[in-house]
């Protein structure tokens, strides 16, 4: 499959020549860098020495380019031409509707789906599909055009009124808005990026849930919580405020509950999708905590207005609570993204059906936390940023040493998420801000490959355990050539996606750590982390693909998957070899607030390297970037950001501090290379040769052994230290309710019972003595309600009348004997009267 | 059409007199005629939202006539958005229990005529703008409410019958009092007469004698308040809730936790905020307290529960909590998700109470442990109780997260640190409030059947038409609500302000 590869760099390929009706006018493809990799390179000279089965894979990779750079292109060229008429395709952007479409697509298929999906035609896996797959069309279009305008500094604000509460300063007075919650959407660069993210995984996992999912008999429901989630997620990460961000938070957790226990007759699925939303609520609360504090302190709500608010220094003296609200915030990504020590969820969440972890436990809902993070870089203090590092290269070191000894396919991958994510949570918290997203980016396609190949597999052998396959890539060859590249980029493996991302992470890391003595623990997690990740990855692949069969039986039913689920791997696995040819660095840039200033203003020391924009929306114009990268390295002409999105003003970002980092980057580059080539000939010799024993080494360290096969008994510890008590806790609640505050309530009764059925007495032979026989009968004759009620509630309402005027008797005597007092100690001075 | 609140009030009362003189057999006529009895007010109703001006915090569709003369008793009828929202709900709930109610076999007649007459009463206490009208239809809703529990209730009905009513007549007498003490001490400047009007009662200059010490202010705001407390129920006067919900037939149950319980916070909005403004400001730590423990300790006493009504009942005590955590703010935004946790706890825990009267009319018992895997035998109904049970733990875009988020921003933005470490608290309820509704669906609807108690399952069968038709118009609101709060907000967002201004202005410590 290496071959592949070799076309790695055809970058400089203008993109979809052939698209119909593409006016690409002045869209300028003049600049060089111009190198994102979606174009129509032909694929004729790769199909004529390649084995059949080779060239169908790469046919259908190269045709799904095509269909892809169609869009793109349209997309790019800034105006498209239907029967004479041009269409401004700026309008992708200043307009909310293609947006909403794109939103609201999935959540009309689900309803569909609900309510008609097993009454359809196929039962309705198509209507989930085309959804997707239209959003997918219109995704791809707005990333085209995002490269088109060549800014990266575009965004567009679509919002409506939502919520907003009145308040009075006085009775009478004209209503203040004290509450305004808007609901919007905000369509910049980490919103397209992430739109096709999520459109094209999704879209594959619907078509490769076509193939997987085909004998379950809620076949039409999988697709409905699918579409659920696309409409949750997309919802995520198009809207513009933190409130309405963590409403979409919190759905995406319940299609994720939904989808984790698909098959929820089996109880291991119950855990596991409680798990999940619990553990994901922990973490929600921090977050929600930290909503609030944000909007105490700056009454807003909006990204861009907390940005400025906090640029303006509306925390002022408080930095410390901007701090401590950062990592509230960041609380619901240690939740969402599966962080130490909320991480527990995660592998439990493979109860899932398996395209399900590669779409929501993999590529996008888990990165959630990692988007949150990134897009809330601007309000997150020093302080906050390596707190947040600190999470994330424990977590992604953490991750890797389980997933070492884990002997479930799909475990392995779902640690390799964990330390992933970690990876890229990270990478921010270091500064590493465009770097730590463009992880997300590249890890979405690589890890969704392993995923989808993983069930592959699974759906070939019947089992998830890797110790009863083997040799299979000859069963298999599509699936193991996509998951073999697709570990080559996680493994990092030069000129893979992967490679390009966590290199870059690393370099950025190392850098900072050059000014930050704080970062140097990370950076040693980070790179061990990176060389267990080609250990344990590559000893998935030897022992899942390679050697020899273990349990013939299951071997000699294996088959390679029906194309509808190869396909996608083929797209993906091509993607692991092909997606960091996106123009990341130029389009993704530095945020684009200035809320820094805000903390500068505070007296936080913020060292410069920090990604951060100027106070005018432009690029950090330290001197340090300035002398170094040249003049031309700030180039960001004019100050149009006010102008429409035309193609006229190409603003890619330079990163000033770009030849700084170019000698850690290349450190970094060498030191990546050699602990992922070292875990891999590590790997290589004890699964592949066996001239390493695993189990020698097992037996050699029984206390760390079991320490990782167990997972470091965090999950025993959660379950002894939290969830045991919480339940003794209630029971003791339930208990204290009944046995004391409900004795003390019917103690009460019984006694107010008494003291009526004294004076009930009293009345009956004294006064009512006549009518004694008659009351005598109605009690005895069992109806037991005219019993208690008639006779009893009479009393009882006498007497609370009688008691009334006790009371406010007493009263009286209680008012008069506190104006003897005062009275008596100074002059009647009450508060009412003055 | 001006008499519009004393039609919403009255026709229930004439439906039920109806029922009262038609033949005992005619089981069908009697329920029809109280379907129409309930249907009626509920079209007026719309009329009501239509016809309500949500700009100005004043009273609205007024009706003031003299009752008693001679005690300047009025009869004083008119909304403003505290009100009418709780008049909505109280509308659609009533309508929906009727139908709820249509398996009742026995005592047809005396069932619905009582329950028409509860109808009456509780929209007799939204409308009343008069202490004493407002006492009276206090009392009014007790005796009907008591014999529907004794009567049709289960097993031990007499006890959580007897319970409720001491309980509740305890408050109305501590209540009484209080009103005792406002009538004797202020007086009406236009009038000169000793008075009940309750916007009388509220301008605080004209507060003499006894109402002068702050004493008998203190004395006045903890008896008023412990008698809506009991009402709420606010920790630890709420035992009587899960003795009447869980003996309570199932109409019972949801008119009691849909519209009942939020009589004590609107008794709190209506009387003693406005009353005693100064005395609200003083115990508003307190009420934000016994929040905060009503809503963590309810979470845990529902978690702890095998009876699913009883742990339905539980979440009513810790829902209710974010009411008095919104309120005890004394914010609009805290105020605000009060009073939309009144109305959207009204609509979510009567789908919870509705759903939990399905399965027991079909297998006669509640225990959550005895089931197991009922989600693949009745599907819809599992949907049903997923949604109701998400709805109840908080999920965004269901109505219950806005008021939950509401009371929360209200109560964090109240600022002191006292509040926050309050909300901190609070926010427990969240977790636990997700943790007890997803055990329970776990329990009850996944995994495998139960292989105890197999019998059950003969009796299982999909919800019917009749429920269905109950729970759905209950699930659009929790869901347009949810997604589009401002319809509910806006309508009670003027009046609230105003309330919380009126407030404010006997907040000593309020910085300038």
């Amino acid at each position: 499959m290496g071959h592949d590869h070799g076309h790695g760099g055809h970058g400089h390929d203008d993109h979809g020549h052939g698209s119909a009706g593409s006016g690409h006018g002045h869209a300028a493809h003049g600049a060089g860098h111009d190198d994102h990799g979606h174009g129509g390179h032909g694929g004729g000279h790769a199909t004529h020495f390649r084995p059949a089965g080779m060239s169908i894979g790469l046919l259908v990779f190269l045709g799904t380019l095509v269909a892809g750079g169609v869009f793109f292109s349209l997309g790019h060229g800034g105006h498209l031409t239907v029967g004479g008429a041009a269409i401004d395709l700026n309008g992708l952007f200043d307009t909310p509707w293609p947006a909403l479409t794109i939103l609201c697509l999935p959540l009309l298929a689900a309803f569909v789906q609900i309510f008609f999906g097993s009454r359809l035609p196929r039962r309705g896996d198509w209507v989930s599909t085309a959804a997707v797959g239209a959003g997918l069309a219109l995704s791809l279009m707005m990333f085209g055009r995002m490269i088109g305008i060549y800014d990266w500094q575009m965004e567009r604000t679509h919002e409506i009124e939502w919520i907003s509460l009145f308040s009075r300063v006085a009775p009478g007075s004209i209503d203040g808005i004290s509450v305004r919650i808007p609901m919007g959407m905000l369509i910049d660069n980490l919103t397209v990026i992430m739109l096709v993210v999520v459109t094209l995984v999704s879209t594959l996992v619907h078509v490769f849930s076509m193939g997987y999912m085909a004998d379950d008999p809620r076949y039409s429901r999988f697709f409905a919580y699918l579409s659920i989630f696309t409409f949750s997620m997309l919802g995520l990460i198009l809207c513009n405020n933190v409130f309405a961000l963590y409403m979409f938070w919190e759905l995406v957790g319940l299609s994720s509950y939904l989808l984790i226990g698909f098959w929820f007759e089996k109880k291991s699925a119950g855990d596991a999708q409680k798990k999940a939303f619990l553990a994901n609520r922990v973490g929600d609360i921090g977050m929600f905590l930290g909503i609030m504090t944000l909007f105490l302190m700056t009454g807003e709500i909006t990204y861009k207005g907390l940005f400025q608010s906090i640029a303006d220094g509306s925390f002022g003296a408080h930095i410390g609570i901007l701090t401590a609200a950062g990592i509230c915030l960041f609380c619901g990504s240690i939740g969402k993204s599966a962080q130490f020590p909320l991480h527990i969820w995660l592998p439990d969440a493979m109860e899932g059906p398996t395209p399900v972890s590669a779409l929501i436990h993999a590529a996008t809902m888990v990165a959630a936390g990692v988007y949150l993070v990134t897009r809330m870089f601007p309000l997150f203090t020093p302080t906050a940023l390596l707190t947040i590092a600190y999470f994330g290269g424990f977590t992604a070191l953490f991750a890797a040493t389980i997933a070492l000894c884990a002997n479930d396919i799909k475990k392995v991958l779902a640690y390799s998420t964990v330390s992933q994510l970690g990876y890229m949570i990270m990478g921010l918290g270091a500064g590493a801000y465009m770097f730590g997203f463009f992880h997300l980016w590249t890890h979405a396609f690589f890890k969704a490959c392993l995923f989808l190949g993983s069930g592959s597999v699974i759906h070939a052998v019947h089992t998830q355990d890797m110790r009863e396959m083997g040799g299979l890539w000859k069963k298999m060859p599509i699936t193991f050539g996509a998951m073999f590249v697709s570990t080559l980029a996680i493994a990092g493996v030069p000129g893979t996606s992967g490679f390009a991302s966590k290199d870059g992470i690393l370099g950025d890391l190392l850098f900072a750590a050059h000014h930050q003595a704080a970062l140097w623990p990370i950076v040693i997690m980070a790179f061990a982390g990176a060389g267990l990740t080609a250990f344990y990855m590559f000893r998935l692949v030897f022992m899942t693909f390679t050697g020899k069969p273990k349990i013939q039986d299951k071997f000699d039913h294996a088959h390679e998957s029906p194309w509808v689920m190869a396909a996608p791997l083929i797209v993906l696995g091509g993607l692991a070899l092909t997606s960091h040819y996106a123009p990341f660095a130029d389009l993704v840039g530095p945020p684009k607030s200035a809320a820094i200033e805000g903390m500068k203003l505070a007296g936080v020391e913020v060292h410069e390297i920090l990604p951060h924009a100027a106070a005018d929306g432009h690029a950090a114009q330290d001197g340090h970037g300035a002398e170094t990268a040249g003049s031309s390295s700030l180039a960001l002409v004019g100050s149009g950001k006010d102008a429409p999105a035309g193609v006229s003003t190409r603003r890619p970002y330079h990163d000033p501090l770009h030849h700084d980092k170019h000698h850690s980057h290349q450190t970094a580059m060498v030191f990546s290379i050699l602990v992922a080539g070292t875990g891999i000939f590590l790997s290589w010799l004890t699964y592949q040769r066996g001239v390493i024993s695993a189990p020698k080494i097992a037996a050699a360290l029984p206390g760390p052994y079991r320490l990782l096969v167990n997972k470091y008994y965090i999950d025993e510890i959660v379950h002894e230290g939290f969830v045991k008590p919480c339940i003794h806790i209630a029971r003791g609640c339930a208990r204290f309710d009944l046995k004391v505050i409900d004795f003390l309530v019917n103690a009460t009764g019984k006694a107010a019972v008494a003291w009526a059925w004294a004076a009930g007495l009293f009345d009956q032979k004294i006064v009512d003595g006549a009518v004694n026989g008659t009351a005598d009968v109605v009690q005895s004759s069992g109806a037991a309600l005219s019993r208690l009620q008639t006779g009893r509630i009479r009393t009882y309402l006498a007497w609370s009348l009688a008691g009334a005027f006790v009371v406010v008797g007493a009263f009286h005597i209680v008012n008069n004997w506190t104006q003897i007092v005062t009275h008596l100690t100074k002059p009647a001075q009450d508060e009412r009267t003055k | 059409m001006s008499h519009l609140l004393s039609l919403m009030t009255f026709i229930p009362l004439l439906g039920a007199v109806i029922i009262l003189c038609l033949p005992r057999g005619k089981h069908e006529l009697i329920k029809s005629v109280a379907a129409c009895a309930a249907g009626l007010p509920l079209f007026l109703s719309y009329f009501l939202w239509k016809g309500f001006d949500k700009s100005t915090p004043g009273m609205q569709f007024v009706e003031q006539v003299d009752w008693i003369p001679l005690f300047n008793i009025q009869y004083h009828m008119a909304v403003d958005g505290i009100s009418v929202v709780m008049l909505l709900l109280t509308s659609v709930i009533s309508f929906i229990c009727i139908f709820a109610s249509w398996e009742i076999h026995k005592g047809v007649k005396g069932y619905f005529a009582l329950f028409l007459l509860l109808e009456t009463g509780m929209m007799g206490v939204f409308c009343a703008m008069d202490f004493f009208l407002f006492y009276v239809f206090w009392e009014i809703m007790l005796l009907p409410m008591y014999f529907l529990i004794g009567i049709w209730g289960g097993p031990r009905k007499e006890y959580a019958a007897i319970k409720f009513f001491m309980y509740t007549l305890v408050g109305s007498v501590l209540m009484l009092v209080v009103m005792l003490v406002f009538y004797f001490n202020v007086t009406d400047p236009t009038t000169g007469k000793n008075t009940f009007n309750l916007l009388a009662l509220k301008q605080q200059n004209d507060h003499s004698g006894l109402l002068s010490s702050m004493n008998v202010r203190y004395l006045c705001f903890i008896a008023l308040f412990i008698g809506f407390a009991i009402k709420v129920p606010v920790f630890p006067f709420h035992t009587w809730l899960p003795d009447a919900h869980v003996e309570a037939p199932t109409a019972i149950s949801v008119v009691l936790a849909g519209v009942l319980l939020k009589m004590g916070t609107y008794g709190l909005f209506r009387i003693s905020f406005p009353l005693l403004p100064d005395q609200a400001i003083a115990c508003s730590v307190m009420i934000g307290v016994l929040g905060a423990i009503n809503i963590v300790y309810g979470a845990l006493c529902a978690l702890a529960q095998d009876d699913l009504k009883k742990m339905v009942a539980y979440s009513s005590v810790s829902h209710m909590g974010y009411c008095l955590l919104g309120m005890g703010a004394m914010t609009t935004a805290g105020f605000n998700g009060a009073m939309m946790q009144m109305f959207t706890h009204g609509t979510i825990t009567a789908m919870l109470f509705l759903c939990v009267g399905v399965i027991y009319d079909r297998v006669h018992h509640r225990w959550i442990s005895r089931f197991g895997g009922l989600a693949t035998m009745v599907p819809v109904y599992t949907a049903f109780v997923t949604f109701a049970f998400f709805a109840s733990l908080g999920l965004p875009g269901m109505s219950g997260f806005i008021a939950e988020a509401l009371c929360f921003i209200g109560a964090w933005s109240n600022g002191t640190p006292v509040f926050q470490k309050i909300t901190i608290f609070s926010t427990l309820g969240i977790l636990l409030g997700a943790a007890f509704h997803l055990w329970a669906l776990q329990r009850m609807f996944l995994g495998e059947r139960n292989k105890i108690y197999t019998e059950q399952y003969h009796h299982v069968t999909e919800i019917n038409g009749r429920e269905i038709f109950c729970l759905v118009p209950l699930a659009i609101l929790v869901l347009g609500v949810g997604i589009y709060p401002s319809a509910v907000l806006d309508l009670m967002n003027v009046s609230l302000a105003e309330l919380q201004a009126f407030i404010q202005q006997y907040n000593t410590e309020l910085k300038p």
